[in-house]
């Protein structure tokens, strides 16, 4: 992966996890399964990438988890969005997207 | 089904966190169900088993990702208690204040505050820290089970209004 689309990927994973969870709460490997889904597997994120940030999100209390027994019996912790996260959620969707408008405007990105 | 618990603490062995076990316990399930998904793929079990626990080259990685952003949250519990020791000393000051007047100047007379003297200023300590610890704790304590911070501080308050009596003669 070149260095544009990890820091884009970095970059985007707040707003793609906080997206994920505005549907529904979920646990992390959902998580990581809906965003390869709906990306068209353009974003992928990994256990190593995943957590670390699920887990700082749930310390600037943006999410909030909770262990449920999944049909299958195995013990999940499942993430929910507070009302914090969800007040994100917002103003990052504007910020990329003024970002990518702005790229567009000044790269012809519609015309790539 | 193979444990994937055990397979993730092994690859965290050297990894020392006092959230150590409730992190395997998480993560393992994340290795767990790709196992599964490429077994429904067609993959065989072994096949699948090395597919699933390659997608982590480096497992000190995440350890140290995790190990970071979770020490974010000490370094806030440390704020709380030095907000809640800072909030103790303003209230400890304003009682001395009001309990002695001698302080600011003049004869301690008895008047609106006659049943305080200037030796309240032990048992007014007290309380404040068993409020204000009893607050600092319940907020903590909020955060580690997502009761509302309001509710949390509702709890506190009550907690150190249980504490603050009980200390109360001992200090005087």
């Amino acid at each position: 992966m070149n260095t544009i689309e990890a820091n884009l990927k970095r970059g985007s994973a707040e707003l793609a996890v906080l997206s994920m969870l505005s549907s529904e709460p979920m646990h992390g490997y959902e998580i990581a399964r809906r965003i390869k889904d709906r990306s068209g597997g353009a974003l992928r994120y990994d256990l190593a990438s995943l957590y670390p940030l699920l887990y700082r999100m749930e310390r600037d209390s943006w999410v909030r988890a909770k262990w449920q027994q999944a049909e299958n019996g195995r013990h999940r912790r499942c993430y929910s969005l507070t009302r914090k996260g969800r007040s994100k959620l917002t103003p990052l969707r504007t910020r990329w997207r003024n970002f990518f408008l702005a790229l567009d405007r000044l790269a012809g990105l519609r015309n790539a | 089904m193979p444990d994937f618990k055990s397979l993730v603490r092994r690859r965290l062995h050297d990894w020392h966190h006092r959230d150590r076990e409730q992190v395997v316990h998480e993560i393992a399930g994340h290795p767990g169900d790709r196992y599964e998904e490429l077994l429904r793929d067609g993959l065989a079990s072994q096949k699948a088993l090395n597919e699933a626990l390659s997608e982590v080259r480096d497992w000190q990685e995440p350890a140290r990702a995790i190990e970071f952003a979770k020490r974010g949250a000490m370094i806030d519990r440390e704020k709380g208690i030095w907000i809640s020791a800072l909030a103790a000393l303003v209230i400890l000051i304003i009682g001395e204040i009001l309990v002695s007047p001698v302080h600011l100047g003049g004869p301690a007379t008895p008047g609106r505050w006659w049943w305080l003297t200037e030796h309240a200023a032990i048992p007014i300590l007290a309380a404040a820290l068993a409020v204000t610890g009893a607050v600092s704790w319940a907020a903590d304590l909020g955060k580690r089970v997502w009761i509302p911070g309001m509710m949390a501080i509702l709890v506190g308050t009550f907690g150190g209004l249980i504490v603050g009596p009980i200390l109360l003669p001992a200090g005087g």
